[in-house]
This record gives structure tokens, sequence and C-alpha cells, in this order.
């Protein structure tokens, strides 16, 4: 059979799933906040993307992705007056404030287990994140073959949780304004829609993102730093002290306190002071003064910049700041399915998502399908681990036969006609 | 309440607006006595904001003057047709409104910020520090987006539950910011002729703001043709010689674009100079950056039509621009053409 032919299979069979799902699904679509003034745009299976669209009522739009079966639903963060004009008449007037966070850009091991890049050019291959240019040719042309697993989706929580929390405390967004929603596939996107966010333009929402990420943070302003460029003691930071600086001063603190030997070691600081860390912790705990900051003395600047910037590297949240600042971005439509996965991007309470577990609630599809895979790392879908596998006819509960088909790693397998 | 003595002083506080609304001043009798006088006051004001911006200060032994003086200058600025002029004058104005509110009680000039502009400003709860406002990050981000300075940078302020602790000489400053799109939204053009009345003063100050304009200044600094830039480039230039400022990204495809379009380091350097934030070594550092001096790296081009639109720098295409992606090829391209038509010098280039 031709490659053509089995890409034609595996759309229709893929669709013909996405277009049940929709059919019984169709009273659960979450339409955003003000529908009538998003824009929204559609991913057809085809690959077509058709945009400008809008819809007043769920009604319209739930038909809409029932005629059509896309493969994505998007809508706009903005709100404009004309959502159907091209982009230039449209009249923006205000925007969701979003962030993006996806495990593409956080650094997990994870990924040197089930991800993989090769090089279009020399053909070289990989595992791991994928390296901006080729390590064997120098080109930048690369593919990436990327999975998700319980791990990597933890920690893209993680980060979200730690969102959430400085948004809260920092910028006094309470959780009412918040909205998180699974993606679908390896991330979270957290939207604020509190009346003094959404007009902001794109350079007020790069001031966001950077302090966000901890970008452009300056020491010497923040009074870390006496004259000697070490860490200040007296009138130095607190942990209860507002923003960075009384984030840096928790994260140092917590690091002091508790990292082990091998965490210290990865820092860059010396066997010597290692030793005396541990030593100080020692006589802290006896002591009923629980400051280690005024104990570590004699660590000189280096060790103090060292320190520092692994606290404000674990503190910085990881999102994709170019996502933040775009004040036209198109956004996942909770309830909708993610044509790259099968699974369905969904809203989750603030409450619930240290519970939640996207690889068990987010699949959608019941029964079983016989799909012959060319090759697949061990992935878990609807709570079960499957493969690894290498050309093989399987037959595989339908959320896993189409979360293979989604990624073209496998095609389906035509039933004898007996 | 505020005092005559503080109307004659902040004229854009919406106290002062009402007072001047009271005296039931209509235009037609600004030209005869004893009103002449606010008309009088209002063209000295915006000479010295052009020429003299050290010199602007308020007059305050005659409020029933000085105050409408104010709004009479505004609006003869309206009606003027350079935006550059315009905004040399909002910058001056705005500046020296600033400079009298540094030495101001905190408590005017949380007045001045909660009354007139609407922000949400506040004493914090302990006053034994350095600190003497808390503002919302709102107002802060809106009117902090053209200061360059880490400490202006949100990820070094203060942030707590949505408030930004600020002393009072960050907080002034922060207000002239506001002041100064206040002045300039307030001379737009109001699209209608200007009044008879005002006519004769009128040609006298847009024969002032000809005095300097910039783009002739630039055609001679530059061996290229700012004529053919297109306009996210031209408003930059505008931007930077009339004393305003720019955002890390405006600056870095202002220079990239001059130094791409044939202008050496030391013109742009000279350009540079005559801006209000200027600072001789992080400039010089940042034109030998972007045109690869320094070791002869790569050097840089400028964003691409579509990166400038998400940052707000794309002033709205015009018919070249759509069929161009980069503020580049527009330049190139318009070079092309307007060598093609040197014949018919008939179009005075527009600025
Ligand atoms: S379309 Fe491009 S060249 Fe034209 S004004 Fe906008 S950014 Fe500049
Ligand atoms: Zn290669
Ligand atoms: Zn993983």
């Amino acid at each position: 059979m031709s490659e053509e032919n089995l890409e034609q299979r595996t759309r229709a069979l893929v669709r013909d799933k996405f277009s049940e799902y929709y059919r019984t699904n169709k009273s659960t679509i979450l339409p955003p906040p003000y529908m009538e003034r998003r824009e929204f745009g559609f991913l057809l299976t085809e690959g077509v993307m058709v945009r400008h669209k809008s819809f007043k009522q769920v009604e319209g739009l739930v038909s809409f992705i029932e005629a059509t079966v896309p493969s994505d639903v998007y809508h706009s963060a903005a709100y404009y007056l004309d959502p159907e004009a091209p982009m230039d008449s449209k009249c923006w007037t205000g925007s969701d404030l979003i962030f993006d966070i996806d495990a593409d850009h956080i650094d997990t091991e994870c990924k040197e287990r089930h991800d993989r890049w090769s090089c279009l050019e020399c053909k070289a291959t990989g595992h791991g994140k994928t390296p901006k240019t080729c390590p064997n040719c120098g080109r930048q042309k690369l593919s990436e073959d990327t999975w998700m697993c319980y791990d990597c989706l933890e920690r893209a929580k993680e980060e979200v949780l730690k969102l959430i929390d400085l948004l809260n405390s920092d910028f006094g967004v309470n959780h009412d304004h918040m909205r998180v929603n699974f993606s679908g596939h390896r991330g979270y996107h957290l939207h604020v829609d509190t009346e003094d966010v959404k007009s902001l333009g794109s350079e007020e929402r790069k001031a966001i993102a950077d302090y966000v990420t901890g970008t452009g943070l300056d020491g010497d302003l923040l009074g870390l730093y006496d004259l000697d460029g070490r860490i200040k003691i007296e009138d130095g930071p607190k942990i209860t002290d507002p923003s960075w600086r009384g984030r840096v001063a928790r994260r140092i603190d917590k690091i002091l306190f508790e990292a082990d030997v091998e965490e210290l070691r990865s820092i860059g600081l010396k066997s010597k002071m290692i030793e005396t860390v541990r030593k100080r912790r020692k006589e802290v705990e006896s002591s009923k003064d629980r400051s280690l900051l005024g104990l570590i003395e004699g660590f000189g600047e280096q060790t103090w910049k060292l320190i520092i910037q692994r606290a404000v590297s674990l503190e910085s949240v990881g999102i994709d700041t170019v996502v933040t600042t775009d004040i036209h971005r198109l956004i996942r439509l909770p309830r909708t399915l993610n044509g790259k996965t099968g699974l369905r991007a969904m809203k989750v309470q603030i409450g619930e998502l240290r519970k939640f577990n996207p690889l068990e609630q987010a699949t959608v599809f019941g029964g079983y399908e016989t799909v012959h895979i060319q090759e697949a790392p061990q992935f878990t879908v609807g709570g079960e681990q499957y493969g690894p596998f290498k050309d093989v006819d399987e037959n595989l509960p339908t959320a896993a036969a189409i979360f293979l088909l989604c990624k073209r790693k496998a095609y389906p397998v035509v039933k004898p006609i007996v | 309440m505020s005092s005559e003595r503080d109307k004659a002083r902040y004229p854009f506080t919406s106290e002062a607006a009402e007072f001047v609304k009271s005296l039931n001043i209509g235009v037609d009798d600004l030209t005869s006595e004893p009103y002449n006088l606010i008309l009088k006051r209002a063209e000295q004001r915006i000479r010295q904001a052009l020429f003299k911006p050290d010199e602007l200060s308020p007059q305050e032994q005659d409020p029933n003057i000085e105050i409408p003086s104010f709004p009479t200058a505004i609006m003869l600025m309206a009606f003027v047709d350079s935006e550059n002029t315009k905004r040399r004058y909002a910058v001056a104005e705005s500046k020296s409104f600033s400079k009298k509110l540094k030495d101001e009680e905190p408590e005017k000039v949380l007045e001045i910020a909660k009354r007139t502009f609407g922000w949400r400003i506040k004493h914090p709860d302990d006053k034994t520090g350095t600190v003497d406002f808390l503002l919302h990050f709102r107002e802060y981000l809106t009117n902090s987006r053209n200061m360059n300075e880490l400490k202006w940078k949100l990820t070094n302020r203060y942030l707590k539950s949505g408030y930004i602790q600020l002393t009072k000489d960050e907080t002034a400053r922060l207000l002239e910011e506001e002041i100064q799109k206040k002045i300039l939204e307030k001379t737009k053009h109001p699209k209608v002729e200007p009044p008879k009345a005002l006519q004769e003063i009128l040609s006298e100050i847009n024969g002032l703001a000809s005095v300097r304009s910039t783009s002739q200044d630039l055609v001679q600094t530059f061996s290229i043709e700012v004529a053919d830039m297109p306009q996210c480039i031209k408003r930059m230039l505008d931007t930077l010689s009339s004393g305003g400022r720019l955002s890390h990204i405006g600056r870095f495809t202002l220079t990239s674009f001059l130094i791409n379009a044939g202008a050496t380091e030391e013109d742009v350097m000279d350009f540079f100079k005559t801006a209000s934030d200027f600072d001789e070594g992080k400039t010089r550092y940042q034109v030998e950056h972007i045109s690869g001096g320094r070791g002869g790296k790569t050097r840089y081009t400028p964003p691409k039509c579509d990166t400038l639109r998400t940052h707000g720098l794309c002033v709205g295409p015009d018919e070249l621009c759509k069929r161009v992606k980069h503020p580049l090829s527009y330049y190139k391209r318009k070079r092309i053409l307007s060598k093609r038509s040197v014949a018919k010098p008939a179009q005075a280039p527009e600025i």
C-alpha cells in the first residue's frame, strides 16, 4: 500500500473517531467568556487553517465543529469589535493575559527516555532535548519526535502551581480570575481575565513575562549584595520579603538547609564549602535562631553568585514568553480534541490541579482498534502503559491507537472481510 | 482641596479644568482685552517649551491668566501640523510639571494622581521606610514602558498583592509620562478649521515649528533618504528627535535599520546624542554590537513587519507595506521607485 493511501486511511479513521466524539459530547464544549467578541480558528484534517470565524452562541460553534470535524479548535485570547474582519480591521479592544507552560520548555530527565531528534541533512539522530544545531554537521534542520509521560506532565504542573502562586501573591490576581486548561498534549494554558490586564499592550505583557521568569533581575537593586558583592547579612533579603527578593531568600534558605551533597555540588560548591554548610546546619538546628544566611560567612562573591543563580532559576516559571506577549494569539478551546494526540483539552479547577492526571482524565475514546505500529517508545494513555513497539500489528484500546495515529507512528490495519 | 496656586502650578488637573470652565471664556474673547493676556501667555508657553524648556515655569501671581493659558496653548498646538512639534511641546511641559511635583508634599502628589488620573495609589501601611507610595501594577506598567533603566524593570520592583512600592520622585516621573500622554491626546488635530480669531497667531506658531524640522536635519546627517523610509521607522526617528523615548525593541529596530540602510556607526551615534536619555557608553556598545563591529560578527537586521506589529511598532501599513514583509525591503523598493520618478519632482516628500 502506498504511503499516500496509508495517510488517507489514518486521516479517515481519526476523523471518524473525532466526529463521534463531537456528536456525543457537544454539550460539554466550553466557550470562553464573551465568545461573541472572539475570533475562532479551526485546523481542518486536511491541514487547512480556517480563521476569522465568530459565533454569537455556543450552538453555532458546536454545529460548525460537528460539520467540519476539525483536528484542532482555537479561539483568540483577544476581544474584537469585528472578529470576522481581516487582521488589520478587526478593531482590537483587549486580550486576556495568557501563559503557556509546556514540557517543551522545561528540562526534564525523562526527555532522554522518550524524545528523539534527527538531522534532516546528515541523518544523525540522538535522544533527549533537540539541540539548536546538529552536533554532527552543525546545520539547523532538525526534526523532533517528542512524547510525554507522567513525569514531564507533573513538572509542567509544578510550573503552573508556581505561576498561580506568584500571580496571586505578587500581582494580587485571585483564583476566580484565573482559568487553567490542560492543552491535550504536553502542557497547560493559564488565562487571566481581570479588567486590569485586558487592555495591556505587548510591551507591558513583556514586562510581566519577564517578571514571571525572573528575567533582568538585578541583585544590587534588590538589595541582595553588600558592597563586596557578598550576600547582605544585615538588612539583607528575608524570607518574608515581597517579590523576587523574598523569593530568592526563601529559595536560598531552602538550598542551604535542605539540598543534599549532590545538589550542592551541582550548584558548583567546593567540597570544603559543602562541609561548612553541613556543619553549620547542625549548629543552627540546635539554636533557636533559624537563619543560615548569617552563618555562612566566608563564602566568596563567586559562591554567592552561583547560589543566587540557582535560586533564581529554580524560582523562575518556565513559560513560553512569546505567547504571553502576542496580543492576537489563538489558543486551544477546552473540551475539544488535540489533533496531535487525540486527547481532550480541558479546564481544570485550580483546587483540583494537584491531583489532576491528564494521562487518565483526558482520554475520551472507548473500544479497540488494530493498528500497525512503525515505532514507539513506552507511553501511557488512559492510565495504561504500552510499548515500546517496533514494526508490529497491535489491537489496542482506541485511545492508545488514536494517540499513535495522531502522532503518525502507526496506521490502521484493514480487517479482512470475512 | 486645591488652591489657586496649585491650579496655576498644575493646570492639567481636573480642578484646574473646572476652574477654567467656570471662567466661561470664548475663543473669540481671546483676542480682546483683558483676555488677550491669556493668549499672550499661551504663546509664551509654547515658545519656551519649544526652544527654552528650562525657562518654563508657572507664574503663580496671576492665576486668572496662568491657569487658562495652559488649555489655550493646547488648543493652539492642536492646530499645528507637525506631530514632531506637538511631541516636543508635550515633553517640555510634562517635564517641568514633574520637576515641580518632586518638591511637593506627598499628599499633593497622591491627590493629583488619584483625582486627575484615577490612579490606584495609596500610602503604605508602614510609613517608616523609604517608600512613599504603593501603586497598582497596571498604572505602573503603562507609564514605565519607555523607561529603559534596570531599576524600572518590573522584575526589580517590590510587587505585592498587585501594588508596587515607589518613592515620591519615582511617582513624579511616572506622572510625567501620564501628563505627556494627556497633552498628546489633547493636541490631536480637531479636524475643523481653526477659528478666525486665532489664525494670525497660529501661522506664527507654525512658523516656529518649521524652524527646527527634524527630518531636514536627518537628511543632512545621513547619507540615506528619509522620505523613502517606511512610516514605522519615520515615527521612531521623530519620537527620538523630539525628546521622546523608544522601547528597547524600538531602539534595536531603528539602529539596525539605519545601519543596514547605509548609515555609519558615527552617524547613528550622533543622532542618538540628541535623545533625552542618552548614555554614551551603552549606546556605543549597542550600535557596535548591532552593526557587527565588535569582533566583526554578524550584523543584525531589523525585525520583520510581523514582529513589529506584535510589538505595536507598525504604524499601519500603506500601499507599499502590503507588498513587503520587512521594513528594509520597503526601503529598497521605495528607493528604486523614487529613483525612477526623479524626472517629476512635483510631489514634496512627506515628512
Ligand atoms: S508594514 Fe512593516 S514597513 Fe510598513 S509600517 Fe508596518 S512595520 Fe513598517
Ligand atoms: Zn546534521
Ligand atoms: Zn516525560
